[in-house]
């Protein structure tokens, strides 16, 4: 079975945000992701994981509608409140986004409001409000005339997640965003995603430490083109899944199994 | 000696094989604007050179020419690492910009007038005049002075080849090798920079100097998609090349078109054939491919969600249900189902629509060649 | 010594650069964090191509209208021959990019060498063949404003004057799909209404600056003022005005260059001074030029 959910109760009261049926998606006659079923129910804090290549990116694009499907589809739930169809705010992996772009951070996170202008409108004082706030939120008010490429890596990965904030969305996908950031931000953008959780918002991230995840996230993937294995954290995260998921011999995962455990007692 | 059409289609050939050389190379490299902007920049150079001598052959226009192309890289490199702008763009600015400069210069200052100079020869390329410059050793008429310029860059070009063939190898395979034991990539870039200079310089007088970007740079790619290995590639490279000559030249001549256009225009049919057609890489064969691999990879999602139990596999509705939830035809989905019937890789047992034996082990087969590992 | 004299042939020769330079000079600020300068070559080449295909069709009789070499016919084979020749450039490229082999650069210049060569073929065996258009084929190469009919000059207002328009128009949702195109995707609708917008703009653009410029340096309005107001600023917005200036003041100074000098034709004239205030500008410009990094380093 490739749907699972995890025993705790109030998961079946949360609705489900996005539901992914049989997604395949192929690329040059090879099938990136290959015939996944994943309920993601909202609220939820979910990390994707799997190694280089698995297609944790083309999950996260597809699901936030940049790519098509080759079969099945991907079924977004906003909240009823939200007029608009789309209601997602996607952070894209650093190493994609140009940062020689003459633009500063200020102008970067006001992009975000973009989404709910209409063709020819300017970024009234709400929006600029609340991109300062974000600013503020990620730590970089200081920063935010800036240019974009003087910014340190974390600083850029925060940035990135300012803009995201802005946007307001309901769910949040994110492509790496703590990857060879320093300490401060992934500190910070730890901060964020718990504040998202507790706000109720479904975040869905492509993580790629293992060791980390039970201490940040609530639930996890398991990807290698296939969904190996999806729920809570403590029930997903077994030797047997690692060795399906990353093909790595039973006596390197056990070490790391010790250390898990280790974060999971420290965590309660 | 030999006739005047032998010599010139000579000429050319040997021209166009020592282009390709470098060409072979630089196609497969990331700085592969040495092309274009070689070409342009040797103009300047080319212009200086002929305000003291009067024709292209002279030794003089081939060094000026190498040597202000050459220039013009090292600019470009220095360029970017001051402004960060990407190469591409800096080539574009400096190679436009000493164009200019030479054609300015040969329009206008040109002291020497022997020979009633028109300048298209210079971006068009006029072979047939290289006939007329003849070399004369002790008074005796040994061939036309291009002959021999091309054919001593020709050997320079394969004497660098092979003394660095093994650096080229490496850099051309793999690059994180190369920097791993420390073989300095600049030595490529320059080695690469004097060859491409020279093959520009000696090449514009048959093709001019926009079309041996072509020279350059299209024989390589058409043999590109013939072979992955380095010495096949440059021989395809060099036997590509050869075959347009001789067609070029074959129809230019007789009826008096622009020999280098026809070349180049047969450069570039070639290219587009093999692009199209390679039994291996082209077009056509890829999107074959990918049809076939499409219908397999359709088969093995069918059989997959039928492994699965997801859906409810009574016999009645599962062909409706399976392609409301994969968003395809249901004609679609019947004729696949009807294929893994007949092909015996799903039977109905009792009502319900599962997998044979056979079916699944095909299925776990193709699953775990699926998965990617480090 | 320079006059700027009055008659009409060189107020229309002004102006055209002036348009061209300002509207190509903003565009080429996207086109080049597009990365797509390269490209910009090989549609000149395919412009080329294509008006002259349409002009050995017209004289094996074709013409839309009976009066085969009138100045009128000649200037609509001449405008949609070049739009063809585009739009047919695009689809080839499109078509070759789909192989994974080369990068699009390497195409896109291999495309460019070879179409010049069609091109040249073209030429000489429409000479070989007598036919009566060949002196304005040769303009092709290097441009030549007074090339430009009064309708194709009227045509090149309006153009220039939309694109200038609708650039700063929609200048923010722009910046944003030219900035990362999956963000664009996600944060408002219709990205692709930006993209193709963009693609319009530079088919018509392109088609207009290859008979000002010629082939071969139709890059340069686009590129070089771009790369010089890159030196000024650290801002989009900024950047786009300044090269809009910077391309219309070159237009403008190598018109009258080269409509003063005879020997010299307006595509080598404008890129000359566009280069010359490229190189002005990495010395002197305060941000990014040299004196101000070493002013800089000074302190």
């Amino acid at each position: 079975m490739l749907r699972t959910y995890s025993s705790k109760e109030h998961l079946e009261q949360l609705n489900v945000a996005v539901k992914v049926e049989n997604l395949t998606v192929e690329y040059n006659g090879r099938a990136t992701l290959f015939n996944i079923n994943l309920d993601i129910p909202s609220g939820a804090l979910m990390a994707v994981l799997g190694p280089n290549n698995s297609g944790k990116t083309t999950l996260l694009k597809t699901i936030a509608g940049i790519n098509k499907p080759s079969a099945g589809n991907v079924y977004i739930y906003s909240r009823p409140t939200h007029a608009l169809k789309n209601d997602i705010a996607y952070v894209p992996a650093r190493n994609f986004v140009n940062w020689d772009f003459p633009i500063n951070v200020y102008d970067l996170v006001l992009m975000g409001s973009y989404n709910r202008l209409k063709k020819v409108e300017v970024p009234g004082t709400k929006d600029k409000i609340s991109a300062r706030e974000a600013l503020e939120r990620v730590g970089l008010d200081t920063a935010s005339k800036k240019s974009i490429c003087d910014l340190s890596r974390g600083e850029k990965h925060r940035a990135l997640i300012a803009r995201a904030l802005v946007q307001n969305a309901g769910i949040y996908i994110m492509d790496e965003p703590m990857i060879a950031a320093d300490e401060e931000s992934i500190n910070i953008i730890i901060d964020v995603l718990q504040e998202l959780r507790h706000k109720k918002k479904t975040v869905i991230v492509s993580h790629y430490d293992f060791v980390t995840i039970p201490r940040y996230f609530d639930m996890v993937s398991l990807l290698n083109v296939r969904l190996i294995a999806s729920g809570t954290t403590e029930d997903v995260l077994t030797e047997e899944n690692f060795e399906k998921t990353y093909g790595m011999p039973a006596g390197m995962i056990k070490n790391i199994r010790l250390y898990m455990e280790e974060s999971h007692a420290g965590n309660k | 000696m030999f006739s005047i059409e032998f010599e010139i289609v000579i000429v050319i050939i040997l021209s166009a094989i020592t282009c390709s050389i470098p060409g072979a190379f630089l196609v497969m490299r990331k700085n592969y604007y040495a092309a274009d902007t070689t070409n342009r920049s040797a103009m300047l150079g080319i212009a200086v050179a002929l305000i003291f001598s009067s024709y292209l052959s002279s030794p003089l226009v081939i060094i000026l020419g190498s040597l202000t192309a050459g220039l013009a890289m090292i600019l470009i490199k220095k360029l970017k690492d001051f402004t960060s702008f990407r190469a591409k763009g800096l080539s574009i600015i400096i190679s436009s910009a000493f164009l200019c400069f030479g054609i300015l210069i040969a329009a206008n200052f040109s002291f020497n007038n022997t020979i009633n100079f028109d300048l298209s020869i210079i971006y068009l390329g006029e072979t047939a005049f290289t006939y007329f410059n003849r070399l004369r050793v002790f008074g005796v008429d040994i061939g036309s002075y291009a002959l021999y310029a091309v054919s001593l860059v020709l050997i320079i070009n394969i004497v660098i080849v092979m003394v660095f063939y093994k650096e080229f190898k490496i850099d051309g395979v793999d690059k994180n090798y190369a920097s791993s034991i420390e073989m300095k990539e600049s030595t490529i870039d320059y080695l690469l920079l004097i060859m491409t200079s020279l093959s520009v310089s000696v090449s514009f007088q048959t093709a001019g100097i926009f079309m041996t970007s072509a020279f350059i740079l299209g024989p390589a790619a058409t043999a590109l998609f013939y072979t992955k290995r380095l010495s096949t590639l440059a021989f395809i490279s060099v036997f590509i090349s050869s075959v347009a000559c001789l067609a070029g030249f074959g129809i230019a001549w007789p009826n008096e078109v622009s020999i280098s256009g026809t070349i180049v225009s047969f450069i570039g049919i070639l290219f587009i054939v093999s692009v199209l057609f390679s039994p291996e890489e082209g077009i056509l064969k890829k999107h074959f491919d990918n049809l076939t691999t499409q219908k397999r990879l359709e088969e093995y999602i069918i059989m997959d969600i039928l492994n699965s139990e997801i859906i409810d596999c009574r016999e009645k509705n599962i062909n409706e249900e399976i392609s409301s939830s994969l968003k395809w035809k249901l004609m679609k989905v019947s004729y696949i189902m009807n294929k893994l019937k007949a092909e015996n890789k799903i039977e109905t047992v009792q009502y319900k629509v599962q997998l044979t034996e056979e079916g699944k082990s095909i299925l776990n087969k193709f699953l775990s060649a699926q998965h990617c590992f480090h | 010594m320079l006059e700027i004299s009055n008659s009409f042939i060189f107020q229309t020769m002004l102006k055209s650069s002036v348009f061209l330079g300002i509207s190509a000079g903003m565009l080429g600020v996207f086109i080049s964090y597009q990365r797509r300068s390269i490209e910009i070559n090989a549609l000149s080449a395919g412009s080329f191509v294509g008006t002259l295909l349409l002009f050995i069709l017209s004289s094996l009789g074709l013409s839309i209208s009976p009066y085969i070499f009138s100045q009128v016919d000649k200037y609509i084979y001449s405008f949609t021959g070049s739009i063809l020749g585009i739009l047919i450039m695009i689809t080839i490229l499109n078509i070759l990019y789909k192989t994974n082999r080369l990068h699009p650069h390497i195409i896109q210049s291999l495309m460019t060498a070879v179409l010049l060569g069609v091109g040249i073929t073209l030429v000489t065996s429409i000479r070989q063949a007598g036919g009566a258009l060949d002196s304005g084929i040769d303009v092709y190469l290097f441009g030549e404003t007074t090339s430009l009919t009064d309708e194709e000059f009227y045509f090149l207002r309006i153009i220039a004057v939309t694109v200038i328009m609708l650039l700063l128009l929609f200048f923010r949702r722009l910046r944003v799909v030219i900035f990362n195109v999956d963000i664009a995707k996600t944060s408002h609708f219709h990205t692709m209404f930006y993209v193709h917008l963009i693609n319009v703009f530079v088919v018509c653009l392109v088609a207009l600056s290859v008979k000002l410029m010629g082939v071969f340096l139709a890059v340069s309005i686009f590129l070089i003022p771009a790369l010089t107001a890159r030196l000024w600023s650290n801002r989009l917005f900024i950047i786009t005005l300044l090269s809009g200036f910077f391309g219309g003041l070159g237009g403008g100074i190598g018109a009258v260059i080269a409509g003063n000098i005879s020997h010299v034709s307006s595509g080598i004239s404008i890129t000359v001074v566009l280069s010359i205030m490229f190189f002005i500008s990495l010395l002197i410009a305060p941000y990014k030029g040299l004196l101000g990094v070493w002013f800089r380093g000074r302190k």
